[in-house]
């Protein structure tokens, strides 16, 4: 028997009745009728602009309109008379606007990863770095570079593969525990997150430790930090990010429809065990491509979905690349802060990003246990 | 031969190693409205799940049109059986018509989204029964009886010849209660749907349902008519309960009203008293 056998439709559609109903609720926003792009495009320019501003600072500073010169420079079929200093080119070109970039898109990774972890598991509190995915990544990274195991095989990079893997152990083992103790939804999950991300930073240090004292320095990265980038960690993480935001963004209505809980969705015709394997995938190799450059920067997954819920609505096909800006941008603010509050030094940006992201978890758990 | 809408044939589950259904068997005709009433824990929901296909039984099968119900992909099933749960979670932030539209989900594909004919169904489904004043509210500002309509028009969205409730009128006052179950009965008018609904309030039942199939003890007690089913020792049966049966004043449908037992106590009560105070006396 095929679904179409199964009934006719017998409702009455196209008297022109129901048009006028449509017509009446044209005002109700829909996000799948009318997509608000214009929205996305203005907060696109809007960060595009942050990154420049932000790429004037550090030891010098450069005007906003010099870094844009040199970035038109750098385009194809644009020559420019440089009005710039010698210097500001090099300073400009290889050493912040690569580290600006990384910034945007770990902040981009990490925001979409929280948004699809949160519509899944339909728990507001649900961050990368919260349910353990994060220092799960951050293991599998170390397991590799402190490993005999080699780094690349024929020139591809293998990071990432293990961080994912890391990854993936972490959120499954969250998860279960989660589902199994029930009682407390929401705790549970950001509880086992907890014990398990406390477990694998452990293994992470013993690892460390153990290691070469060579390889000790390399390895301050997994604190989170932007410091050592360049375009290599830029031309790295690109394709994962590509990959895991067209994945999500994809499921958009479908995260939805999960907002109704598995049985309901799963009523409803959505194939629930598929749909959670694949985002759970997605999310966590995306999660895991960011750490494996950035190590662990905690709180832009919870901080960015947030806001855009606060201010946008809930539907998850806007959620999901409003996220994915806000993120970006807020990570860009978080590093110029990190480069400038305490100069000469450098703060690690997981500080700063805790220090505005906690106070928002508190505020978020007291809002949900208040709606519960 | 005609083929039922839907039929289920000796049915067993149990969760664990304590059964809930053992065997269990229902023919239900295209745009009857079945009620399946019986006691607290009876497997009233389970049922209901089996029947919908939430839930594979461990022994029987359930077809509809003739067709098996499992081994349908999630999509198919979902144009086939529509259910509305008992109490429904609200997604905080969404408005009752996007919930609407979420019932439109069977008919598009994984990457599709919905469109102009789907808000239009959506819609009509909302003026059926009645909610489509509260288009653009959010459905976590409504009340228990506004969500529950709610979540009907999103099920009749899907479309499917059948339509499952679970204690549809559960957690409601007087006035929803018969608010929701009269559009239960437009609805089977309008879209020709058939109808099976868990039901706690035997008056109720009798009154809107054609058929009742009363559960005790993992299986049917009785299936029939309203008449049939609601007599006095058939419910002392299922409930435990002594029961008289009253006659609706507009249609004579039964209902049924609990005996106190607490006259009875007192009576005992009072002899005692005097067995003790003859005692006294001596």
């Amino acid at each position: 028997m095929s679904a179409s056998e199964i009934g006719p439709s017998r409702i009455p559609i196209g008297s022109g009745h129901a048009d006028a109903l449509v017509k009446l609720y044209r005002g109700h926003r829909l996000v799948g009728l009318s997509y608000p792009w214009r929205r996305l495009i203005i907060a696109a320019l809007v960060v595009l602009l942050a990154m420049v501003v932000a790429s004037g600072f550090g030891a010098i500073w450069i005007p906003p309109h010099s870094v844009a010169g040199i970035l038109l420079g750098k385009m194809p079929f644009i020559s420019l008379v440089g009005w710039w200093p010698d210097g500001w080119e090099t300073i400009v070109w290889q050493v912040r606007v690569p580290r600006i970039l990384l910034g945007s898109l770990v902040g981009a990774s990490l925001a979409v990863s929280g948004a699809t972890y949160q519509g899944l598991f339909r728990n507001p509190l649900a961050d990368p770095y919260l349910i353990g995915v994060a220092s799960g990544a951050g293991l599998g990274a170390t397991v590799v570079l402190v490993t005999p195991l080699p780094a690349y095989i024929q020139g591809f990079n293998l990071l990432p593969l293990a961080a994912f893997g890391g990854a993936l152990l972490a959120v499954m083992f969250s998860y279960v525990i989660a589902s199994r103790s029930g009682g407390l939804p929401l705790a549970g999950l950001i509880l086992s997150g907890i014990a398990i991300a406390s477990l694998a930073s452990a293994m992470t240090g013993f690892l460390m430790i153990r290691s070469d004292p060579d390889v000790r320095p390399v390895l301050s990265w997994l604190m989170g930090s932007l410091s050592v980038s360049g375009w290599e960690e830029v031309r790295l993480l690109l394709p994962y990010l590509f990959v895991g935001v067209v994945g999500m963004m994809a499921h958009g209505r479908i995260l939805n429809l999960m907002q109704l809980g598995e049985d309901e969705a799963s009523q409803v015709g959505v194939n629930v065990p598929r749909t959670k394997l694949v985002l759970v995938g997605l999310a966590s190799l995306t999660t895991a491509a960011a750490v494996s450059v950035s190590g662990l920067i905690g709180f832009v997954g919870l901080v960015a979905p947030h806001v855009v819920r606060l201010v946008w609505g809930h539907d998850y096909r806007f959620l999901i690349p409003m996220s994915l800006l806000v993120g970006a941008g807020f990570l860009v603010a978080a590093d110029v802060v990190a480069r400038t509050a305490a100069r000469p030094s450098e703060l690690p940006i997981g500080l700063v990003t805790a220090f505005c992201g906690a106070p928002f978890f508190l505020y978020v758990l007291q809002r949900s246990r208040r709606s519960q | 031969m005609m083929v039922s809408r839907l039929s289920a044939t000796d049915i067993k589950f149990s969760y664990g190693s304590s059964p809930v259904l053992r065997g269990i068997s229902l023919n239900v005709d295209a745009g009857e409205m079945v009620g399946i009433v019986g006691s607290n824990g009876a497997g009233k929901t389970t049922l209901l799940k089996i029947l919908s296909g939430g839930l594979s039984p461990d022994f029987g099968a359930v077809t509809i049109n003739g067709g098996p119900l499992v081994g349908l992909k999630p999509r198919e099933r979902a144009r086939a059986v529509a259910v509305v749960p008992q109490s429904p979670a609200a997604p905080e932030g969404i408005s009752a018509l996007e919930i609407v539209l979420m019932g439109r989900n069977p008919h598009l594909g994984v990457l599709q989204w919905e469109g102009r004919r789907d808000v239009e169904i959506a819609l009509r489904m909302m003026e059926i029964v009645d909610c489509v004043q509260f288009v653009d509210r959010h459905v976590t500002s409504l009340s228990g009886g506004e969500r529950q309509r709610v979540f009907i028009a999103k099920a009749l969205a899907q479309e499917a010849p059948v339509l499952m409730l679970d204690e549809p009128t559960a957690h409601l006052d007087i006035g929803y209660q018969s608010s929701i179950l009269d559009i239960t009965a437009d609805i089977r008018r309008e879209l020709g749907v058939t109808v099976i609904a868990a039901m706690h309030d035997l008056a109720l039942a009798a009154r809107y349902c054609d058929r009742l199939a009363l559960m005790a003890g993992g299986t049917f007690l009785a299936v029939g008519r309203p008449d049939e089913v609601l007599k006095p020792d058939i419910i002392f049966t299922a409930f435990g309960a002594e029961v008289s049966i009253l006659r609706h004043p507009v249609d004579g449908t039964p209902i049924p009203v609990p005996l106190s037992h607490r006259p009875q106590v007192a009576q005992l009560i009072q002899a005692g008293e005097e067995i003790r105070r003859t005692h006294a006396n001596e």
